[in-house]
């Protein structure tokens, strides 16, 4: 079985027959491996490179399956990681050099790429439990600090992105359009192309992880999550969960809470489209773990600025309150444990880009990455921890002098004052306004408390309240009714059905609603 | 510096550590020249957070400085994130940081306090405490109408000419005296921000392109 698969597999990436590549990596490989594989490796490369007339490309590819499932299954050595690590540097050092001719699977590319920011962010990981280590580890260590490096992961990104023109290719005139309708297979290999494409993800998400949000949406440079029209990363639903998951996450801590909020909930109508034709994959379990990362990221949003709720579909904010409603209330109550919970529950795993002291080798590192971003984020917290309640007080007047207020809030009138000017503050976030990369954007106002202070001609001091209706999504509400008035009408009109032969009742169209 | 020299620090070049010296010079000319450069500064901070050992604690302060000096503008925090912990706490920057916080918080009074015991190093950056300034004024005058004289002094850190001086070269800034003698001044009205404009009009029902598109695909 496994013999033909090898032979089959290599003969069609020769015949460049793209369908057929896709099927056996995406449904054979997996079948295979559940039924062979569970629980250990596939042959290692020299049993089936005979298989192949040695062919050196297969060959790296093969060996890319193999450490992928080894990571996914067992504990990889660090022998394996460094292997595969070589294995990566080999495959891209192709790409750069142009030589490869072959065309492959766009759900393969991004895995390729997927995987191999995977098993660096693993390699740190491992790396950063120091205290775990023999000293013949630590000795193997010191000699392979090129190994998964954070240098050298970002360069060889960066080179691939370069190499491949891809960002040339998509900001000329039509480029964008054009590569959306191709989806890269024109003019010899698709390779080189997608992989530099996908790339740009994955610098994303390796700034993110090291806690550098803007250079992490710098370097999306020419993909923008907001400029959906003809934007390719949903035909591939692990690379548009990943683009929205961290750019989301880098605007939550960029504190561009209304950005943050049009990310996830983007992403999160997305999923909720397409999760039912991805149950099948290995990757369904991933899709459902981030789908709820994203409703918790989408909760510390709506209790940092209320008003982000705006950029919500009903049924993202439906879903959100049977969620979370308990745990939204506590942070806007000010419990920063909640917050805490939420973000480490949420967070993508943070690494320590500096190497760790090998030289004392006690240290567990791993938490530092951590407790740091946390700590910042934190920090952000509670300083805004008055103002919810501040907020709510407002909005029961329409005027009210500061000394009561203060004497309300429990608070000197010179913390009042400070008070109400942080709100005003926090009331404005930098927001895309349809022009420029994913980092551009303009201040503007978010808020749901409208306010100002004033002096009376007494000389006393006032805060005066204007209300804040909320822009109602009228569209939304009308396109659901239509939708189920029609599938009413519908139901109604439906000739009875005569009995079927199968037995199976014809079943009515399910409705389209909210998309 | 022409936009050409600020290009390079993005993609590759922001990945080199050879670079360091040539980022860290590049710090001094901002200083110099009065500018400000986000990506060459964060691409700076970022080979220091790969190389703790090789962080240049003055050129971090500097840069820190020059973010301080960005409000209402997020670039200190953002800056924040990629310092270790263990260098948070190393003087200057530990004060830098305090600074950040009551400016964020609005506590005026005591960020001058505190800024005295750093007068030295603060005082090397052109036009940092004009920057405070601009930005304190922008918090008063978008939050308050009226305000004490005497306090926005205390905020200011601006007596007698100097606070006059200030007041006049505000346009539609106008000082008067309420019933109890106290001096106040008038900042121009306040625009009212978006969110009370938008649709809401006569409570009639406004339907934007986006949200018509919806409803035109779910009536096919």
């Amino acid at each position: 079985m496994v013999k033909q698969f090898v032979v089959y597999f290599y003969r069609h990436i020769r015949e460049r027959n793209i369908p057929e590549i896709f099927s056996m990596y995406e449904v054979s490989f997996a079948k295979l491996s559940e039924r062979f594989f569970k629980g250990t490796t596939w042959p290692p490369v020299e049993y089936i490179a005979e298989l192949v007339d040695k062919d050196s490309v297969f060959c790296l590819l093969y060996k890319e399956m193999y450490f992928r499932h080894l990571y996914a299954t067992v504990q990889p050595t660090l022998e394996q990681r460094c292997e595969s690590w070589d294995n990566y540097c080999a495959i891209f050092n192709i790409m750069l050099s142009s030589s490869i001719n072959m065309q492959l699977p766009n759900g393969w590319l991004w895995d390729m790429v997927d995987e191999f920011v995977y098993q660096f962010q693993s390699w740190q990981q491992y790396r950063g439990k120091l205290n775990t280590k023999s000293a013949e580890e630590l000795e193997t260590l010191r000699n392979c600090d090129r190994v998964w490096s954070i240098l050298s992961v970002l360069n060889y990104l960066q080179a691939l992105v370069d190499k491949s023109g891809i960002v040339a290719e998509l900001s000329a005139p039509g480029g964008m359009e054009r590569f959306y309708k191709t989806e890269g297979y024109e003019s010899g290999s698709n390779v080189l192309r997608m992989v530099g494409y996908f790339s740009l993800v994955g610098l994303l998400r390796v700034h993110t992880l090291v806690g550098d949000y803007h250079g992490a949406l710098k370097a999306l440079a020419v993909i923008h999550p907001f400029q959906r029209t003809n934007l390719y990363t949903p035909k591939i639903a692990g690379c548009n969960i990943a683009l929205y998951y961290y750019s989301g996450f880098c605007y939550l801590l960029l504190r561009r809470y209304t950005d943050a909020a049009r990310a996830f909930n983007n992403v999160l109508n997305y999923i909720a489209r397409v999760k039912q034709y991805h149950q099948r994959s290995a990757q369904y379990e991933q899709i459902l773990k981030k789908n709820e990362q994203m409703y918790a990221l989408t909760a510390i949003v709506l209790a940092l600025c209320p008003a982000a709720q705006r950029e919500l579909d009903e049924n993202v904010m439906n879903t959100l309150r049977e969620k979370y409603n308990e745990k939204m209330m506590k942070m806007v109550r000010g419990v920063d444990s909640t917050y805490e919970e939420l973000f480490a529950y949420a967070c993508p795993k943070f690494i320590t880009a500096a190497p760790p002291n090998l030289d004392a080798p006690s240290a567990n590192t791993n938490q530092e990455a951590y407790r740091l971003q946390l700590r910042c984020f934190l920090g952000l917290v509670q300083e805004q921890r008055h103002l919810p309640s501040l907020k709510q007080l407002l909005k029961l007047y329409t005027t009210i002098s500061l000394p009561k207020l203060a004497s309300l809030m429990d608070l000197d009138e010179p913390t009042l004052r400070s008070q109400l000017i942080l709100l005003k503050m926090t009331g404005f976030c930098i927001t895309w306004n349809g022009e420029g990369d994913a980092t551009a954007g303009t201040r503007q106002a978010a808020t749901d408390v409208e306010f100002h202070t004033d002096i009376d001609e007494e000389g006393i001091e006032l805060v005066t309240v204007a209300e804040v209706k909320p822009v109602r999504r009228q569209g939304e509400f009308l396109a659901r009714h239509i939708a189920k008035f029609e599938e009413i009408v519908r139901d109604l009109n439906m000739p009875i059905p005569p009995p079927a032969v199968d037995g199976a009742p014809a079943l009515p169209r399910p409705a389209v609603v909210g998309y | 510096m022409s936009s050409e020299t600020k290009a390079t620090f993005i993609g590759a070049a922001g990945y080199d550590p050879n670079r360091l010296s040539q980022l860290e010079e590049n710090v001094s000319d901002q200083v110099k020249n009065g500018n400000y450069d986000t990506n060459a500064n964060l691409a700076l901070f970022r080979l220091y957070n790969f190389a703790p050992e090789k962080a240049n604690i003055q050129a971090m302060a500097t840069v820190l400085i020059k973010a301080q000096m960005q409000l209402p503008n997020h670039d200190f925090a953002q800056l924040l994130h990629l310092i270790p912990e263990r260098l948070q706490e190393e003087q200057p920057l530990a004060a830098l940081i305090a600074l950040t916080q009551h400016l964020e918080g609005a506590r005026f009074q005591a960020y001058w306090q505190a800024a005295d015991s750093c007068r030295e190093i603060l005082a090397s950056v052109p036009g940092y405490y004009d920057a405070i300034r601009a930005y304190i004024v922008l918090a008063i005058s978008s939050t308050c109408q009226k305000f004490s004289k005497q306090l926005l002094g205390e905020c200011l850190m601006l007596d007698g000419p100097a606070l006059t001086k200030l007041i006049e070269e505000h346009k539609g800034w106008a000082e008067t005296k309420a019933k109890n003698g106290r001096e106040i001044v008038n900042f121009p009205k306040i625009e009212q921000s978006a969110t009370r404009t938008q649709g809401t009009a006569q409570g009639g029902m406004k339907i934007d392109m986006a949200q018509l598109g919806l409803l035109l695909q779910t009536v096919h």
